[in-house]
């Protein structure tokens, strides 16, 4: 499920030849680019990304070994850390003939510097023992400015670029950690807290290499190993809030169940753990529901390199270095590589069909192959009534009501507090009806294996989901969940899923709901109840003359106090369909309204004879028997 | 509500007294070859009925069609065979329904008595008719005595020879007169309160100056209907009995000039004994053809004489009253019945209504109104009369009851005192039509005089 190298860039290895010149590489995690350096830049200073393919080669002065490379986001600028307390900028202007500019910063105390960091094209954070301070470059003037100094003391410090935070470690055995966010030229502290490292006699102090500070899902985590004598390690995770006033939380526990050397990778919201004993990768996903903190691996897989890669890199060696968030470098043979996930793979890697839509759904960009294997596992009938809900439930709440306070809560803007903290947004899969309804629900319908009633079964769950969601289904989906109920032959639900209101009225659902009469008697009712919600009396004057529900008519006339035009139609169908009793009834009738007699001169006055009348009024009054 | 119940308040007698001794007869015994008459089974299948009445030991007495006697053998064991079936496990059958057939039993020792119908209502009572018929030929210690005298295996055809067409015309009564929901009501024929005193007084005096001791009612029936009943002291007689009554007279072989002198017993009032029935047309003739016939009853046989003497003054008294005859002999002639427009305005939506007194039993119907004029027409909306007074017989809670029909709409109003069966137009609504019945109860308190009997005159 994971594969090495779709993208890659390889870079001189370092050596130290025989001729005294010596190769260095270096990583520079905030701006993701490799440095090589040749004679310490005397013979050349390479930087590559696997992002854009710019190269930046130039030439500095050989004033010793730098610790770290830094460069500013721009590439502009260049800090190395030469000596332990001070720090020197170099201006990467190319410059063919000449060495490039540096110059030469450092703390007011003189201390030995923890960090080198560029905050902004132009800010480069310093970190001692005992301050912070921010300084301006002015590139023009090849001059430094202190801009904010703040005192902390601190063991080591680690910076995070795409949040600007920076977190210091201090304190016995350096297990408080404080952070700050560097933002517009002011240190903002937040509150610190302690962290868990399973301290013990044989390791006294958290390390630096023990802590990580990534995002997942749209939240800032700081990344612990918690070493334990007895246990395998965990992976402890502290979410940071988005405000100063709230102190981080424990929220997670990756079981890694495995001791020793590892690396982790953060790639798209998902925690992945590289084991080089065993040459496993664990890949976790904090989203996935767990009783507790504690997290099992979702995945257990190995690393595949791409085919582009011939003959295959070895994989999991010592010479491979991890950086976050998913950069692989080959020391030995002198790559760069990426990691990227193979979801396509998640189906045969995630037995659970739940667990696995859920998986693709959190996903960034695999929209399309979460809508086919959603499709295919529905049509593999793979899923119950009740995980189908929940899927739903899933893809629904996430356009609903619940994404706007989600959204908030996820963003810290939720919180009266101003947040100060910022990092990248995690925008759930928003599938849309009509997505749903032209890539799942008609092939499924048109799937002709499956059971209606299962098809139909599904749909009223999307239904549920949408009305849970507080969302209001789009027309054409209530067409189709009544259509299919229809040819499903479940009347009853289709019944009462009318009758309760679940689908809104219309005068199309009204129609269609008589047309289906003739399967379900009842739902000839529910029709006309639509129509008379919806004020259509003409309409059901119309229904009723069809249904030769004549005196019906009639008196819905009456009720509704329409207006004359529709009785000559009326009339007209009880000629055609009434006995004579019924006509005399409605001439009467229009009679004592004293309707228009045109209206309903068309029923003539000759309905009895006076022979008739007399025979019958003969018989009634001397009792004669008679038998029909 | 205060209602005022037209149609009189003093109750009719519904037990039956026997406390006047009366004669018994002996019936011949005759053997006579029934007449096998071809039978259409179909026909049959179309009746709205059909009725069986056999012995306890199977042997078919009466079936209500001319079958061939081969047919209804068969099916005639297969009823004693139920019957006797659940007697035997100490229960009785009372019906049997299957989708559109009703079909409901009556064991009367010694007689079984069956029906097959389409329609479900009353259908117990109409079988308590039947039996009743039986007894007014027979009477029924003498049916209980003739098996025990003549065997199990006797065919009680013999003794009933010649009646089978009173027991048609009882069951086309039931079923097909315009009147009755049930037998035990009567209805009086509409006539000026002031002639009806005149025939009612003329009759109690006639009968009372003969002073013949046994006479102990004397009856005027016209159309089946009632114009006169007077009665000796307190003797009552039961509308059952009455119709038993109605239904011997209507019987068209009888409507000549002469005189009958018919036993018959009533078995309401007492059912082991036998009244003799003096009945007589006096102006079923060519000249004059007024449907009217006086019934005297006694329990004397040989008051015969007496009696016709009773008649001639009667007959005599009346025609002297020139005045009286003539009204007398319109009104006979054709019955002039509850016009509902008489109740005013807003009446044109009651097609049709049906008014039974519950203390009189006596009841009224509309006349014919349009748009119920066709046989088929005032069919259905009697048959709609008749659920619904079935319906509210099952139910006694059931008080009003108001149903918009597509064709009509049904209005019962039910209490203590009376029963009212409402057919209106479709377009009605409850409001009005109550109002409209409000008014009829009214009208109809106002003109009671008219259209019933309110006090049966004694002499």
């Amino acid at each position: 499920m994971l594969e090495l190298g779709a993208s890659f860039i390889p870079f001189e290895p370092d050596r130290s030849s025989h001729d005294g010149n010596i190769t260095r590489n270096f990583f520079d995690c905030s701006s993701q680019r490799i440095c090589t350096m040749r004679n310490n830049g005397a013979l050349g200073l390479t930087s590559k990304s696997l992002k854009n393919d710019k190269i930046m080669n130039v030439r500095t002065k050989d004033r010793g070994e730098p610790s770290t490379v830094k460069f500013s986001p721009d590439g502009r600028l260049c800090a190395m850390q030469r000596t332990p307390t001070t720090a020197d900028v170099v201006f990467l202007e190319k410059t063919e003939t000449s060495l490039c500019l540096e110059l030469t910063v450092n703390t007011k105390s003189k201390e030995p510097l923890l960090a080198v960091e560029w905050v902004t094209n132009n800010q480069l954070l310093l970190v001692n023992n005992h301050s912070a301070e921010l300084l301006y470059i002015n590139e023009d003037k090849k001059s430094s400015k202190l801009l904010k100094a703040t005192n902390v003391n601190a063991a080591w410090a680690i910076y995070y670029a795409p949040s600007q935070l920076l977190l210091i470690a201090n304190g016995q055995s350096c297990s408080y950690l404080q952070p700050f966010v560097v933002t517009h030229s002011q240190f903002t502290r937040m509150k610190g807290f302690e962290v868990d490292f399973g301290g013990s006699i044989s390791k006294e102090n958290f390390l630096e290499k023990d802590a990580a500070i990534a995002t997942i899902y749209g939240r800032v985590y700081v990344l612990v190993f918690k070493y334990s004598n007895r246990n395998a390690t965990v992976l402890d995770l502290y979410e940071l809030p988005f405000d100063a006033a709230t102190g981080p939380s424990f929220k997670h526990s990756l079981i890694l169940g495995f001791n020793g050397g590892c690396g982790i990778h953060v790639i798209d919201n998902l925690v992945v753990v590289h084991h080089q004993a065993s040459q496993k990768s664990l890949i976790f996903d904090i989203r996935v529901s767990s009783p507790s903190k504690s997290h099992s691996p979702l995945v257990v897989t190995t690393i595949e390199s791409h085919p582009q890669h011939q003959p295959p890199p070895a994989l999991y060696t010592n010479f491979w270095f991890t950086f976050l968030p998913d950069i692989v470098i080959d020391s030995s043979g002198g790559v760069m590589y990426s990691i990227r996930l193979k979801n396509e793979h998640a189906q045969l890697e995630i037995a659970d069909k739940q667990t696995m839509l859920e998986y693709l759904a959190r996903r960034s960009n695999e929209k399309k192959l979460f809508v086919t294997t959603l499709l295919a596992c529905l049509k593999a009938r793979a899923l119950s009534l009740r995980q189908i809900r929940k899927v739903f439930a899933m893809l629904t709440g996430v356009t609903g009501k619940s994404s706007a306070s989600e959204n908030s809560v996820e963003n810290g803007s939720g919180s009266s507090q101003k947040p100060v903290l910022d990092c990248e947004k995690y925008a759930s899969l928003a599938v849309t009806q009509q997505e749903m309804q032209s890539s799942v629900l008609i092939p499924l319908r048109e799937e002709v294996s499956l059971p209606e009633s299962y098809v139909a079964n599904i749909m009223l769950q999307y239904l549920r989901s949408l009305f849970d969601a507080e969302i209001t289904p789009e027309a054409y989906l209530i067409e189709m969940v009544v259509e299919t109920l229809a040819e499903a032959g479940e009347m009853s639900k289709l019944q009462q899923i009318v009758t309760y209101r679940v689908i809104n009225d219309s005068k199309p659902l009204a129609f269609l709901l008589l047309s289906y009469e003739a399967r379900c008697s009842t739902l000839f009712q529910s029709g006309v109840d639509i129509l008379a919600r919806n004020k259509a009396s003409d309409e059901i004057v119309e229904v009723m003359l069809e249904k030769k529900q004549i005196v019906d008519a009639f008196r819905f006339i009456d009720v509704r106090n329409l207006n004359d035009a529709l009785i000559p139609k009326v009339v007209e169908a009880a000629n055609q369909h009434c006995v004579r009793q019924t006509r005399y009834a409605i001439k009467e009738h229009l009679t004592e309204k004293k309707a228009k007699a045109s209206l309903y001169k068309s029923i003539g006055d000759e309905l009895y004879t006076a022979e008739e009348v007399k025979g019958a009024s003969e018989e009634q009054a001397t009792c004669a028997l008679f038998e029909i | 509500m205060e209602v005022e119940v037209p149609g009189g308040s003093e109750a009719a007698d519904t037990g039956s007294e026997a406390s006047y001794k009366v004669s018994q007869v002996e019936i011949e015994d005759v053997e006579e070859n029934l007449k096998n008459a071809d039978v259409i089974f179909e026909h049959l299948e179309q009746l709205p009925f059909q009725v069986f009445i056999l012995s306890e030991f199977g042997k078919p007495i009466f079936v209500n069609n001319d079958r061939n006697e081969g047919e209804i053998v068969s099916l005639v064991a297969l009823i004693c065979a139920f019957v006797s079936r659940c007697q035997s496990w100490g229960d009785s059958l009372m019906t049997m329904t299957s989708q559109d057939n009703h079909i409901q039993f009556l064991h009367k020792s010694p007689l079984i008595f069956c029906v097959v119908s389409k329609y479900p209502e009353q259908l117990d009572q109409q079988l308590e008719v039947l039996f009743e018929q039986i007894c007014s030929i027979l009477s029924k210690s003498q049916l209980e005595n003739v098996y025990k005298k003549k065997g199990d295996n006797y065919d009680l055809r013999k003794l009933l020879r010649g009646t089978d067409r009173l027991i048609d015309s009882s069951i086309s009564s039931w079923r097909a007169s315009p009147i009755n929901l049930v037998d035990s009501s009567i209805s009086a024929i509409p006539m000026n309160p002031s002639d009806r005193e005149f025939l009612s007084t003329t009759m109690a005096s006639c009968l009372g100056a003969a002073k013949l001791d046994g006479a102990l009612f004397g009856i005027m029936i016209a159309r089946r209907q009632i114009a006169a009943m007077v009665r000796f002291k307190k003797y009552m007689i039961h509308p059952r009995d009455l119709n038993i009554v109605i239904n011997l007279v209507s019987d068209n072989t009888l409507q000549t000039d002469s005189q009958n002198w018919v036993p018959i017993c009533l078995p309401r009032f007492n059912d082991t004994g036998f009244f003799y029935a003096y009945i007589s047309y006096p102006w079923c003739n060519k000249e004059q053809d007024i449907p009217v016939c006086i019934v005297l009853l006694s329990v004397k046989r040989d008051h015969f004489d007496g009696l016709k003497e009773v008649r001639q003054q009667i007959v005599t008294k009346l025609e002297n009253n020139q005045k009286f005859f003539v009204n007398f002999a319109q009104a006979m002639k054709t019955p002039n019945l509850y016009q509902i427009s008489q109740i005013g305005s807003n009446s044109e939506s009651l097609w049709s209504f049906l008014y039974l007194n519950h203390s009189s039993k006596q009841v009224c119907m509309s006349a014919s109104k349009i748009p119920l004029i066709t046989r088929d027409e005032r069919w259905i909306a009697r048959s709609e009369m008749r659920r619904s007074s079935s319906l509210s017989s099952l139910h006694p809670h059931l008080r009003t009851l108001f149903v918009r029909g597509t064709k009509h709409c049904l209005f019962v109003w039910v209490t203590d005192l009376f029963s009212l069966y409402c057919i209106f137009g479709p377009f009605v609504t409850a409001t009005i039509a109550f109002q409209v019945v409000e008014k009829l109860l009214k009208s109809l308190k106002s003109h009671e005089q008219r259209y019933f009997i309110i006090n049966s005159t004694s002499f």
